[in-house]
């Protein structure tokens, strides 16, 4: 989808020029008048069509390599179209709370934000979002080059509310050389095996696990793969079942991993924070979603760079959950260019630019089908000797991904922050595991209620 | 001008012309007030009636209709009430508050006294204890968080060189509050420090030395003559230092987001949560109510006892 494809601006040509000029008897006036305007005009509808010239387009996004390559490609899309980028990156957790104010008050000073998955649910219910689908239609956009997977969720009621920007799945990233040295020959296929691992490699200079504190993320991949569930039956049935036999179980078993084999301040670790320890060669295995753990191949910042490679999550009792993350670009109701804006969009979706990105910055994180199945491309794909595009792809793309919609529930921001304080309370001993889990069962039947959701049962 | 000739030319109305100028003048005065008022009441007193009105809706940032919604406007206080999570955040904020401004007090105190002399040292002294309180406070925060994260921390180093346990500071529940206590009072005791030293220079040398003439000892002289004439300074200090532990906001936001689970979440921390992470504002508006009338009863209550010192002296 090229910057031009779809486009909806005024493409005026010489003879357009020539025959509206003749049809309103302006021409000849205007000889009358000695006035030669018609060179200046024909020169002027020679020239690149800029059908957004003067506009600027405001974009508030999560800071993100993805950006700065942007920032180098937008002088060619800025001479095509008259648009000028004005890209905001922030740290997550501003960004949620400048999304939150911007958005709930309708301001307008965005023209393009993120659609955040755990935000989904609530924007678009509030009527936060503009529906892309009407954009779509009209300039048939090519909608079937994404994979459904990655559509989905920004789906409701018929509308489209965002486009993907990074489709995500959980993976792990481990040291070839701490498992080798232990005798373990390949990454552990089941949390038993996981925690058999675990003392065999364990040691004070390199710990056995890592993951970041954001537990709301963390936590459901233990959660599901005992059968488990934050909800009854997320999004109809939002009743919490925090404190089921299967939470306690897997939350014991994410609770002795982190402290038996975790850092010692393993509940103060966020995002940047566990990519740094691990690039630091402080842990052995690294869990989280690929855009986070991937950076250990960063040979600029990554002292294990060379020792490393990837791997699917392990599985429970119940099966296999690895989480995945959407985001996408949503264009705010409030912006009042939307369709500079749509341009935009059109523009950062478009296969020239991903193909761009996958070349200039490794991004794996794909949801069109013509990267993904490009050849040329498969080995961009390959990180640390391991197909990393395919393990994306089998969490990413299969069927029944639908274990991911209790992430999607307009209330889901203040549950996961009381999620993230019942791990703080558990992995500090403050509280028992059971206690904790209880705590946070009633706290959150208090939250849903507040938010308006109150529990079916 | 004319009145007044004219007022001139007739003394026995002088009395009342002065009465009508007088007045004139105070009406000027008012008129000339009104600028300062009116922005007084768009940048205080406005948003403060919006606290006070919002507390009493349901506002969900997420649910435009409940912005007017007063149908039960009780709502939230009742909520406050049966919230552990709020009773637990004014248990930390007291014990923040009462930590830090004792500390402060203390070390502000003992440091004055050994400070207190006239020379050029002193004064490139207090220059130097001015430097942590000029910091930003994010600021002082950031180099707090460098010095107690374990990757990095020279603390931790140090205690290292000493074979000495190296704590998670910020990942254990009592040290991570013990650590915000520590950072508070590095930052503000150097204010205790010069107001008291300042009070200490205004005490008049003679009564040290009839003092001494008459035989006090040194905790004499401290309880009879330095107490009484610091202790109006004291009290000022407790006063601005107790209405500003209750903002200890971004010490909190940078070294521990209220963590370990809540155990350093005090009810400004928790009132900014609920109404910018989760949008709830109504229910923000009524914590940030509550914890401003305690503080205001707070300071009324220290300004009284001020006063009465005062008067006492």
């Amino acid at each position: 989808m090229g910057m031009s494809s779809g486009g909806r601006g005024l493409r005026i040509s010489r003879r357009k020029v020539l025959k509206l000029v003749g049809a309103t008897g302006l021409g000849s006036t205007l000889a009358a008048s000695g006035v030669h305007l018609l060179p200046a005009l024909a020169r002027a509808a020679a020239a690149p069509a800029k059908p957004f010239a003067g506009k600027t387009v405001r974009i508030m996004f999560i800071g993100n390599p993805f950006w700065d390559a942007v920032k180098k490609m937008a002088p060619a899309f800025e001479d095509g179209t008259g648009i000028k980028l004005a890209i905001e990156t922030l740290g997550f957790s501003v960004l949620l709370q400048r999304l939150d104010l911007e958005l709930a008050t309708g301001g307008g000073d965005y023209d393009i934000t993120q659609m955040v998955q755990i935000l989904i649910g609530r924007t678009v219910k509030a009527g936060w979002a503009t529906d892309l689908m009407p954009f779509i239609k009209r300039d048939q956009f090519d909608l079937a080059d994404f994979v459904p997977g990655t559509i989905r969720p920004f789906s409701h009621g018929g509308g489209l509310y965002a486009l993907p920007w990074m489709p995500d799945a959980m993976a792990v990233v481990y040291r070839k050389d701490l498992f080798e040295k232990a005798g373990v020959s390949k990454f552990p296929e089941t949390f038993d095996e996981l925690m058999a691992a675990a003392p065999k490699i364990h040691t004070r200079d390199a710990v056995f696990f890592l993951s970041e504190n954001t537990w709301h993320w963390i936590w459901p991949l233990f959660l599901q793969s005992y059968g488990g569930n934050f909800f009854a039956d997320p999004p109809d049935d939002l009743t919490p079942t925090f404190n089921t036999p299967q939470a306690v179980t897997s939350a014991e078993f994410l609770v002795e991993m982190m402290t038996k084999y975790g850092l010692p301040n393993a509940v103060n670790i966020d995002i940047p924070g566990s990519q740094a320890a691990f690039q630091q060669g402080k842990a052995a295995v690294h869990v989280g979603g690929l855009g986070v753990i991937g950076l250990a191949t960063d040979k600029s910042k990554s002292l294990v760079a060379d020792r490393i490679t990837f791997a699917h999550v392990p599985k429970g009792p119940a099966g296999w959950f690895p989480q995945l993350a959407m985001h996408g670009y949503m264009i705010p109701a409030g912006s009042k260019q939307k369709e500079a804006a749509w341009e935009v969009i059109k523009w950062l979706t478009s296969i020239e630019v991903e193909t761009a990105m996958v070349k200039e910055i490794g991004r794996v994180a794909q949801s069109r089908y013509s990267i993904l199945r490009d050849p040329a491309l498969k080995q961009q794909f390959t990180w640390g000797g391991a197909d990393v595009g395919t393990i994306l792809q089998e969490a990413m793309y299969r069927p029944g991904a639908g274990y991911m919609a209790y992430r999607m529930v307009p209330p889901f921001r203040p549950v996961g922050a009381r999620i993230v304080v019942a791990f703080g309370e558990m992995l500090t001993r403050q509280r028992s595991v059971k206690d904790a889990l209880d705590a946070l069962q009633r706290d959150a039947v208090g939250i849903l209620t507040q938010a308006g959701y109150p529990p079916r049962r | 001008m004319r009145q007044i000739a004219r007022a001139a030319a007739r003394p026995g109305e002088t009395a009342g012309l002065r009465l009508r100028v007088g007045a004139e003048r105070e009406r000027s005065l008012r008129l000339g007030l009104v600028p300062a008022l009116a922005v007084l009441t768009c940048v205080t007193i406005l948003p403060f009636v919006f606290l006070v009105v919002i507390s009493f809706t349901q506002f969900d940032l997420a649910r435009r209709e409940t912005w007017t919604d007063f149908s039960r406007p009780l709502a939230g206080y009742s909520q406050v009430l049966r919230d552990d999570r709020f009773a637990n955040s004014l248990l930390v904020q007291a014990k923040l508050s009462v930590a830090t401004v004792t500390l402060q007090l203390g070390l502000g105190l003992v440091g004055a006294l050994l400070l207190n002399a006239r020379t050029r040292f002193i004064t490139l002294l207090r220059i130097s204890f001015l430097m942590p309180m000029v910091l930003p406070p994010i600021v002082g925060a950031i180099i707090w968080k460098v010095l107690l994260a374990p990757e990095i921390s020279p603390i931790n180093w140090l205690l290292g060189l000493l074979h000495l346990p190296q704590p998670a500071w910020l990942a254990e529940p009592r040290l991570a509050l013990a650590a915000i206590i520590i950072a508070d009072v590095w930052q503000w005791f150097p204010f205790a420090l010069l107001s008291v030293l300042a009070a200490l220079q205004m005490i008049p040398l003679e009564l040290y030395e009839a003092a001494r003439v008459d035989g006090a000892s040194s905790p004499r002289i401290f309880k009879s003559i330095v107490l009484p004439f610091i202790r109006p300074t004291l009290m000022v200090v407790a006063l601005f230092r107790i209405i500003d532990s209750v903002k200890a906001f971004p010490l909190i936001y940078v070294l521990t987001e209220g963590g370990p689970g809540i155990a350093t979440e005090a009810t400004n921390y928790y009132a900014y949560l609920q109404g910018f992470s989760f949008g709830f504002i109504g229910y923000s508006s009524t914590m940030a109510f509550i914890m401003l009338a305690i503080t205001f009863v707070l300071s009324l209550v220290i300004v009284r006892k001020l006063d009465r010192t005062v008067e006492l002296e």
